[in-house]
């Protein structure tokens, strides 16, 4: 992997200043979509595959051609995409990393995927993940383990690792993810690449596999925050066709992005640093690169302000008390009737759960036990309550007039795979800095803050909800202040 | 107080879950489901006096939509969007192309 790529946001593959600048030029016809699609294929053929990165599941280049051969238009014409395997996309299948989703292919397609393709995207293939999204490293997939670009004996990270990738390689310029809690930031962290969980409703879930429907979001994933926040501008905004989608305008993301990469940008931003984001435990070279980046939005004329947010340390059991009860509903149709394979000997609805992964039927159980009379109470109800405590600890800090969180975005970089596969508790603390956003339905941002041992890291930046603007704005501010 | 689960709880659970599980699993789940457990019994000592017990993770919720009803999606004639039309059915692929003997064994 090059890694011009990574520093900076600057430096693509093929010579483009940013991806906006990208697909002008491919829209006004003085680079050929074609050529950039071609390229993209060779890379996948050399690199992918179940004996290389194992980004892709399903590629769709007869398709994708076809589309760069019609001169592309829009403000993301010729851009290439990478679709994360639990958003539906016709012709190709949509697994969700499931043995029990083989071969499924949706008659619809995803409002997110849709909306990319309207903006003149061409969508190449779906990429790998944890089995519908159960998961922080992509290993729970039934299509193999993908590896981490920088080291391939290490996780990608997940539940997204496909789509993080997919632009960490360089075989897409953007992609579509998804996040229950971090699966998207996470990744990003890992594998070096910006990656954007929006505000809970700013995009539609519409052809959006569900796993825990109080927590999904789609995200995205770019070399740089200017691109991310292009990518998200695309599919954001109301869709009659999900009734948790807010009616709000769509933020001016791509002109925040400008804004924040200006000089002077971080002039007046006031962050807030969370004491319970950086314990003693903390890996030292990624609290070493997060202190090096407060440094530098200090120089660049920011205020960095200590702040507490007390419930942090209930996140993780909150969540995954949540999480699971969800999933325990959600994956209930999955009973070879709509969905799946059937069994024998009369067992028609064991039978196709049988194709569950060891992780789901974890989540499925311990969901069910959660929900259960006798533990309700006790579980779900109390983890619903704790949840709330969560989100106030944030509304208190934006009201006193913080404008966004920064934190690390990984308690340490990626981990060797097969690492934590024995030991479910220490796979779901990698989530442990991610999972309040997704908790408290706030947007936040994962972009890459130097390396450590050769690995990159991620620093998180946290908003108020609807806030993207501020989010992007201080996001390229930090960027910016990364390569000054 | 840490809830150690049984066996038996997690076969109880699998069951109302509809999932079959091979002894191995369920003693496996068993363990992992304690485990776990005993990290989320930290909830206990969380002050939750007065806080609802409510779904939403926000206290303004999603933003709704304008009261205003939608089109009606009947108001186009079926004949326009459905697959097939013969006054006054919907028409669907014919499924009898299986031999009857294959219908009855499935």
């Amino acid at each position: 992997v090059s890694q011009q790529w990574h520093e900076g946001g600057d430096g693509r593959p093929d010579g483009a200043s940013s991806l906006a600048q990208q697909c002008a030029e491919i829209a006004a016809g003085t680079r050929s979509a074609a050529d950039h699609v071609r390229a993209a294929f060779e890379g996948i053929a050399a690199r992918d595959g179940r004996a290389g990165l194992n980004a892709f599941v399903a590629l769709d280049e007869g398709a994708a051609l076809e589309t760069a051969g019609a001169t592309p238009a829009g403000p993301l014409a010729g851009a290439t995409v990478a679709v994360k395997d639990n958003l539906c996309t016709l012709r190709m299948p949509t697994t969700c990393g499931s043995r029990l989703l083989e071969g499924y292919v949706a008659p619809f397609e995803a409002t997110a995927v849709r909306a990319l393709r309207d903006a003149g995207a061409i969508v190449l293939g779906k990429t790998n993940m944890d089995e519908f999204g159960m998961g922080s490293s992509t290993e729970n997939s039934a299509w193999g383990v993908t590896r981490n670009p920088f080291d391939p004996a290490r996780v990608a990270g997940g539940s997204s690792g496909g789509s993080a990738v997919a632009v960490a390689a360089g075989f897409t310029d953007i992609a579509l993810g998804s996040e229950t809690g971090g699966s998207v930031r996470q990744p990003a962290a890992f594998c070096g690449v910006v990656g954007i969980k929006p505000s809970y409703g700013r995009v539609s879930r519409y052809g959006l596999v569900a796993y825990a429907s109080s927590l999904d979001c789609v995200g995205v994933f770019g070399r740089s925050v200017a691109d991310a926040a292009l990518t998200l501008e695309t599919i954001a905004g109301h869709d009659p066709r999900d009734a948790t989608s807010a009616q709000l305008p769509v933020p001016a993301l791509a002109r925040a992005a400008a804004h924040g990469s200006a000089p002077a940008s971080a002039r007046g931003l006031v962050i807030g640093v969370p004491h319970e984001y950086f314990p003693p435990q903390l890996e030292p070279e990624t609290a070493a690169r997060c202190a090096d980046a407060l440094d530098r939005l200090r120089a660049a004329g920011a205020t960095v302000r200590p702040v507490s947010l007390p419930h942090t340390r209930y996140a993780i059991p909150t969540y995954y008390v949540i999480a699971t009860a969800e999933a325990s509903s959600n994956l209930a149709r999955y009973d070879a009737v709509r969905y799946g394979t059937r069994g024998t000997d009369g067992k028609v609805y064991e039978g196709a759960r049988a194709h569950f992964g060891t992780e789901v039927k974890r989540r499925i159980v311990l969901g069910t036990f959660v929900l259960s009379a006798g533990y309700h109470d006790a579980y779900y109800g109390r983890a619903q309550r704790v949840r709330r405590l969560i989100a106030r600890d944030f509304a208190a800090v934006f009201a006193s007039g913080v404008d966004v969180l920064f934190t690390p975005t990984t308690p340490a970089p990626a981990f060797a795979i097969g690492e934590k596969t024995d030991d479910p508790y220490a796979m779901y603390l990698s989530d442990v800095f991610t999972v309040t956003a997704n908790l408290a339905a706030l947007p936040a941002l994962s972009l890459p803050i130097g390396s450590a041992h050769g690995l990159p890291v991620g620093g998180q930046l946290i908003a108020d909800r609807w806030a993207e603007q501020k989010l992007v704005t201080a996001a390229a501010a930090l960027e910016r202040a990364l390569v000054s | 107080v840490t809830v150690a689960v049984p066996e038996s709880t997690v076969l109880r659970m699998a069951a109302l879950a509809g999932l079959a599980l091979e002894p191995a699993e369920a003693a496996g789940l068993a363990a992992d489901l304690t485990g776990i457990l005993a990290h989320v019994e930290a909830l206990a000592e969380v002050d939750v006096q007065g806080v609802p017990e409510v779904s939403m993770a926000v206290e303004a919720g999603t933003a709704a939509r304008a009261d205003v009803p939608g089109a009606d999606a009947l108001a186009v004639p079926p004949a326009r969007f459905a697959p097939g039309w013969a006054e006054p059915f919907f028409t669907v692929p014919r499924l009898a192309t299986l031999d009857p003997d294959a219908q009855e064994a499935g």
